[in-house]
């Protein structure tokens, strides 16, 4: 809802002539620190998998290609249930991980020792049960709402009333090997607020979050429309997509909620919101996913 | 110590034999208006009252003869003396002078009635210059010391570090919860129609409670209940008012109605028929208007009855059609209030007033989404609703010549609906989905009782003591309250005082509000188990001096402000349109405050130039658990150093001009202390502390000519001209982070550039106005 300030500062415009926003260019905000960033799950399909970065000062000017935030040789270590059961390796600068599997009830956390960064770990993070899904219900041969050829998946499931859930759909697009980022769109329409709190990139996908507070206790109530058309650069059709129905721990829902918008309108002049993270010395999220992956060739 | 003060109470109790009550009325030489402050003394000066919003007084003497001296601003002061105890209910006349604009001084008080209490005439307030040219009484307020803008432009005010929310304002006696427009940066109340406004910061008179910070006491004018009628009419940048005073039965009874309307709408219509007729694109509209009215009447010989109306509104949409999607928000929101007040003098020595008040606020928020082609319809709708009825008995009763005793009775009914959301979801028309949530409903009672003893415990020394007791219950919570209060006034001359005073307040309801908006979009909330009752204790200490032969005078105060029990949203939350959780798991309770601060005030008079001049050095803090490690953090409205300065000079016989000069410390702001890159790609800010940083400092000069004329007899006209923010000041409304994506236009970016903007809203604003009185 950014496009209401936006507006009431035309309202105020019309009467007081010189409304304006100027750049303070000489206004450097102080930096508080390097501080390490954590990005990263524990599922049941990859293991754990975890991003590490540091911040940077708030602002200024970063091109991704001349910095390097990754942080490497870190010590990173697993721990189920309270106790440490694994090391992570970093086969890329900044990307560590292990394929220990986890188990559902079972809580995990990590530990990141960094030279030159206090010592960051996360909180407990409870491994869910997977999604009940009855079936994954694919539709094709018609259109999206821009008129380009499209299928629909709908995962059957309903949700457990005993407990609050938080789930999030992925969506992959292939040609050959290389994953394309493609929009994904809800049917009927878009979710209530309090229902989806948005879309969090990672590992290459899509996800798109929701809790049960739309539809506790009942089926999950929408289907996902996906474009089949042929990637819009390189002219070539997709050849398959991945389609992850996973059950998430609260964690990532809550991270999502904190930065978007439909947690609340953001009105004009409406307060800047704390950062959630459940890592601390740092920021980030780390989270459990169950994950349960289709494939569909097209 | 204990015995000398309670002997003295006991000789004070028993010293009524042998004096004289003199009471009446004080009215303006036509006899038609009753005026309302008149400092009626001896002309010794020794000791005095003044008439109240009846335009009564009582004053008490020793002895007769005593010559008594009737004294009010724009009227020529007039003395009397009485020789026997024959005739001692009076009515007395005062006439009228011409006054200039600038020439408007502060009302000649008991100097002690100079501290912890602002009351500038109406008249002084009207011809400061304002954004939109007409005369804003509420923003014209923070010319006083202690006394600021919640933000730049608003008509939203901040007493002594508190927080808006914490000052009672009062209509006519009756408690209004949001009088304000265009989302607080107009105040709801017609210029026109208001009499007095007086704004105590401390030292609370004990009928007062329910807020923390301060009470401002609004009374409208009377009307004339014989004579003419009178007429205004005020045409503005922004508005017009109209405003229409006279008599409903000769002697008996009168009345006053005003209204203003703003013409936002019509300029925004142009907008909204394009849109309209392409059937695409983005409008807004806005209409607001208000209306106030009274009738005073005479009951019986001696009782006097005002009835009173207040009623504001505000509509806000804009509408956004894109291909087939259209979406609407709409905001409305307004006041309605209604009282009656009664007061009747039982004998020489007690005045009975009753009241009898309803007033409620309403928000609702209106968010439909349509796509015309699958005629799909997803409405929300959210409503915030709170409700007071409120009655009460007080007596007034003067024991002896130097003892006043005053006490009374209420009971607050309280209905609130905090946040209920209502959501439909059509399909061809028909309901698909329907949602209510949080539809709870509170009914609060809060029954008070109140004392207070004004004491003359010698000439030169002053008490009161008392305070207000009450029982807070919602629910199967309660809680008792209890208010002491007490303040010693030293008088060594009639032109020097001291003034020490201990007040508590409490506040049975909280208002949830965004950390750096004033818009009108939250919620009142009761006290609950989860979040008590608020609590305020202050302590003051003010000294006035008239130098009058200087014609120059000084207040000077200093204060200090505990606050208990705030609540405040978790940083982020508000509380519209948000299903995920109702108010009681967004709020952050037990919430502490700490203001303190040192006020000056100075008013010189020249011949043509009337000078007021400034100053505060305040601090406002607040403590959250959870906010800021649990620490101390400076609340939005800290403001360091706040200095004002206004002039009014004489031009000519129907010219004068008026200037203001302000500057503030910047306000706080909360800014991010780092970025990280998140796994979209995308720069994510790292706010770690609320009100971390500091806008730039705030300062702006305004003018404004004044051309008066009397076009005939009963007609005169007025033309107000002049600028807002003469030199262009880019004042900061609020800073915000920013970034652009590198190189520009292209996406995905490969870097980024991270800046703070400023938004300035008000950058000179010329204004003209149009006001004639007939």
């Amino acid at each position: 809802m950014r496009y209401l300030s936006k507006y009431l500062f035309v309202v105020f415009g019309l009467y007081i002539l010189a409304a304006c926003s100027k750049r303070l260019d000489n206004y450097d905000l102080e930096y508080s620190g390097d501080r390490l960033v954590v990005f990263g799950n524990i599922s049941n399909e990859n293991g754990v998998t975890i991003y590490l970065t540091h911040t940077l000062p708030p602002t200024g000017t970063y091109y991704l290609d001349e910095i390097d935030v990754n942080v490497s040789a870190a010590i990173i270590t697993l721990l189920e249930n309270n106790t440490v059961v694994d090391t992570l390796v970093e086969p890329e600068p900044g990307l560590y991980i292990t394929s220990y599997l986890p188990t559902p009830g079972n809580s995990y956390s990590i530990n990141v020792v960094a030279d030159g960064f206090e010592t960051t770990f996360s909180e407990n993070v409870i491994f869910p049960q997977p999604v009940n899904l009855e079936e994954v219900v694919y539709e094709t041969d018609f259109e999206n709402i821009n008129g380009d050829p499209a299928f629909s998946l709908e995962p059957v499931f309903t949700d457990d009333p005993s407990n609050d859930n938080f789930y999030s759909f992925g969506f992959r697009y292939y040609i050959e090997d290389t994953v394309i980022l493609y929009d994904v769109f809800e049917s009927p329409d878009d979710a209530p607020f309090g229902c989806s709190p948005g879309i969090f990139k990672f590992n290459n996908t899509f996800l798109k979050l929701y809790s049960d507070n739309c539809f506790a206790g009942t089926t999950f109530p929408f289907k996902f429309i996906c474009s089949k058309v042929y990637h819009l650069e390189n002219i070539v059709p997709f050849e398959k997509c991945e389609f992850e129905c996973n059950v998430i721990s609260k964690e990532l829902f809550d991270y999502v909620a904190n930065i978007s918008e439909t947690e609340g309108i953001e009105l004009l002049l409406s307060d800047p919101k704390l950062n959630y993270t459940n890592i601390t010395n740092g920021f980030g999220v780390f989270w459990a996913q169950n994950d349960t992956t289709f494939v569909y060739h097209f | 110590m204990k015995y000398p003060l309670f002997i003295s109470f006991l000789l004070i109790c028993f010293s009524l034999k042998s004096q004289t009550i003199i009471t009446g009325y004080v009215l303006d030489e036509t006899g038609d208006n009753t005026l309302i402050g008149v400092v009626v003394q001896d002309c010794n000066k020794t000791f005095g009252t003044v008439t109240d919003e009846f335009g009564y007084f009582k004053l008490i003497v020793d002895s007769l003869p005593v010559c008594i001296k009737f004294s009010y601003i724009g009227y020529e002061a007039k003395s009397i003396t009485l020789k026997t105890s024959d005739k001692t209910n009076l009515n007395i006349k005062l006439k009228g002078i011409v006054l200039n604009e600038v020439t408007i001084k502060s009302t000649q008080k008991n100097p002690d009635e100079q501290i912890n209490v602002t009351n500038i005439a109406v008249e002084k307030l009207k011809v400061i210059p304002s954004i939109a040219g007409e005369p804003d009484l509420m923003k014209a307020l923070a010319i006083a010391p202690g006394i600021s803008l919640a933000q730049e432009g608003s008509s939203v005010l901040v007493v002594r570090g508190g927080n808006p929310e914490q000052n009672l304002i009062l209509f006519d006696g009756i408690p209004l919860f949001n009088p304000n427009h265009l989302f607080g940066f107009f105040s709801a109340f017609n210029p026109s129609a208001i009499g007095n406004i007086k704004v105590y910061k401390g030292d609370f008179p004990a009928e007062y409670g329910g807020r923390l910070s301060s009470v401002i006491d609004i009374t409208t004018k009377e009307g004339p209940k014989k004579g003419y009628v009178n007429n205004e009419f005020t045409i503005g940048t922004l508005s017009s008012n109209v405003y229409s005073e006279g008599p409903l039965s000769k002697n008996k009874a009168s009345y006053a109605i005003g209204g203003r309307i703003s013409y936002l709408g019509l300029i925004l219509l142009p907008q909204q028929l394009i849109v309209k007729s392409n059937e695409s694109g983005t409008y807004t509209n806005y209409w607001l208007y208000d209306v106030n009215a009274n009738v005073n009447t005479n009951v019986g010989e001696k009782g006097k009855l005002k009835l009173s109306f207040f009623f504001n509104n505000d509509y806000f949409s804009q509408f956004d059609e894109t291909n087939d999607d259209v979406s609407e928000i709409t905001f409305k929101w307004g006041n309605t209030a209604a009282g009656a007040l009664y007061r009747l003098p039982l004998n020489d020595t007690t005045f009975l007033t009753a009241k009898l008040n309803y007033s409620g606020f309403r928000f609702i928020a209106n968010l439909e989404n349509k796509n015309k082609v699958d005629d799909l319809n997803d409405v929300y709708t959210d409503k915030s609703t709170i409700g007071n009825l409120n009655a009460s008995v007080g007596f007034d009763r003067q024991i002896s010549k130097r003892y006043i005793l005053s006490y009374g009775l209420s009971n607050d009914i309280t209905f609130i609906k905090p946040n209920k959301l209502h959501f439909v979801s059509k399909i061809n028309g028909n309901i698909e989905n329907e949602l209510d949530t949080f539809s709870n409903k509170f009914m609060c009672l809060v029954p008070w009782a109140y004392i207070d003893n004004e004491l003359f415990l010698t000439r030169k020394l002053k008490m009161h003591i008392g305070g207000r007791a009450g029982y807070f219950y919602n629910d199967g919570y309660s809680e008792f309250l209890l208010e002491p209060r007490i303040s010693l006034s030293i008088i060594p001359n009639d032109f020097t005082a001291w003034n020490f005073a201990v007040t508590t307040m409490s506040q049975p309801f909280h208002y949830l509000s965004l950390n750096s908006s004033t818009l009108p979009n939250e919620i009142w909330l009761p006290a609950t188990e989860s979040a008590p009752v608020e609590s305020a204790s202050q302590m003051s200490i003010g000294w006035f001096k008239n130098f009058h032969k200087a014609d120059l005078k000084v207040t000077a105060e200093v204060y200090y402000k505990n606050m208990h029990n705030l609540v405040s949203f978790v940083p982020g939350q508000s509380s519209l349109f948000n299903a995920s959780s109702d108010w009681t798991e967004r709020i952050i309770p037990f919430g502490l405050g700490q203001a303190y601060g040192a006020e000056l005030f100075v008013e010189k008079d020249f011949k043509y130039l009337n000078l007021t001049l400034e100053y505060t050095y305040g601090s406002s803090k607040r403590r959250f658990g959870g906010l800021n490690n649990g620490n101390y953090f400076p609340s939005k409205y800290d403001i360091t150093h706040d200095f004002g300065i206004t002039a009014g000079l004489v031009l000519t016989d129907k010219w004068s001009l008026q200037t203001l000069f302000v500057y503030q410390t910047g306000r706080p702001a909360t800014l991010p202390s780092a970025v990280f890159i998140d796994p979209s790609g995308f720069p994510s800010y790292i706010f770690d502390e609320i009100n971390g940083n500091r806008l730039p400092d705030y300062h702006r000069l305004d003018f404004s000519f004044i051309r008066e004329k009397q076009i005939s007899a009963y007609k005169f006209s007025k033309w107000t001209f002049g600028v807002y923010n003469v030199y262009a000041r880019n004042n900061p409304m609020y800073l915000e982070i920013s970034y652009t994506g590198l190189p520009i236009n292209t996406y995905p970016p490969i870097g980024y550039e991270s800046y703070v903007t400023q938004q300035t809203v008000f950058k000179f604003v010329p204004f003209l106005s149009y006001s004639l009185k007939f």
